[in-house]
């Protein structure tokens, strides 16, 4: 059985830091691919040991906290860039500490944690699960949600009026001179997938080299929340959302950005 | 002499699968499909029919969410 194992070559296995569980995730969420990524980029920095991950409240930590081969913990909701700043500064910056968190956790509660994080000069590594709405909780408003998406509490679509805007975290992001890698990414197609894999890397990469701040927006599509079917639910991402958050890597600089300096 | 094609093995772990069918709308060679055969937590799950025209790509096994389907090459 072993020469068989050693005799074929590997195209897609289950990552070394993906412990080999059952999801607990709903049928057609991609947050299980995301977490695949991480693992994928983790094994082939080879960091496991180094790599300590800070989840937020929802349900995109939870493929890791459940089979993820690393030290995993959570933060309260939307507190994970600060609960990774402690971790970072505690180990004297020799552990590598990345922050998963969803659009409801970091968009919302946590868009002042992620910002102030940045603006401290943080060497730390985002993950930004984007699916538009809540879901852990039921399918309520989040910041991200689109102009006309119905959901709970907004039973008619979400219009400018009363419910606002959609919030554009890694255009906002690029902004900050504190982050040095910014991109948003989808995971609907192989080539999409490969250059989602690419920007974790580079937003791990960043982190490594002491350079900056890294932060990696990847689209992910919740069909409960929209309640249709999985491959119903992906039509209506590649149609309505990918229309909403243009896809592409807004900031890649190999050293934090200053305007203006006092000579001394 | 002809030419020796890779051949490419699919395992599916049934038990993993939630039907969502990403892998089948992936297959660039429409390699699978849904069978009608459920498994213990009553979803049907895909099956590998066309050795033949599969290239290996892996699209499957990358864009599954479940992590249920491996990919190799023998």
């Amino acid at each position: 059985m072993e020469g068989k194992e050693n005799s074929r070559r590997v195209i897609s296995g289950r990552p070394k830091s993906f412990m080999n569980t059952k999801s607990a995730l709903c049928a057609g969420c991609q947050h299980g691919t995301a977490a695949r990524i991480i693992c994928e980029v983790i094994d082939e920095l080879g960091i496991v040991g180094d790599t300590i991950a800070i989840g937020g409240v929802g349900c995109h930590s939870m493929p890791l906290l459940f089979a993820a081969n690393f030290d995993v913990t959570t933060a309260l909701h939307g507190r994970a860039p600060a609960m990774g700043t402690g971790v970072k500064r505690g180990t004297d910056g020799k552990a590598v500490v990345f922050t998963l968190q969803g659009d409801g956790d970091l968009a919302a509660i946590g868009i002042g944690d992620l910002i102030n994080a940045t603006v401290r000069g943080e060497k730390l590594t985002t993950i930004f699960l984007n699916n538009c709405g809540y879901g852990t909780t039921g399918g309520q408003m989040a910041p991200t949600t689109l102009i006309g998406q119905v959901t709970t509490t907004t039973p008619s679509g979400r219009g400018p009026g009363a419910g606002g805007f959609p919030i554009h975290i890694a255009e906002l992001m690029a902004g900050l001179p504190g982050v040095v890698y910014s991109a948003r990414c989808a995971l609907n197609t192989l080539a999409q997938y490969k250059r989602a894999k690419k920007a974790v890397k580079a937003a791990f990469q960043k982190q490594i080299d002491g350079i900056g701040y890294g932060f990696v927006e990847i689209l992910s599509v919740c069909p409960p929340l929209l309640k249709l079917r999985p491959t119903k639910a992906r039509e209506w991402f590649e149609k309505e959302m990918m229309a909403e958050y243009p896809l592409g890597e807004f900031k890649n600089v190999n050293e934090p950005m200053i305007q203006h300096r006092i000579e001394a | 002499m002809e030419k020796r094609r890779k051949v490419i093995e699919v395992e599916i772990n049934k038990e993993y699968c939630k039907a969502c069918s990403f892998c089948v709308d992936s297959c660039p060679k429409e390699c699978l499909v849904m069978g009608d055969e459920l498994n213990s937590t009553g979803y049907n799950f895909p099956v590998f029919i066309n050795q033949e025209d599969c290239t290996g790509c892996g699209a499957c096994g990358f864009l599954c969410p479940d992590l249920a389907i491996e990919v190799f090459e023998v």
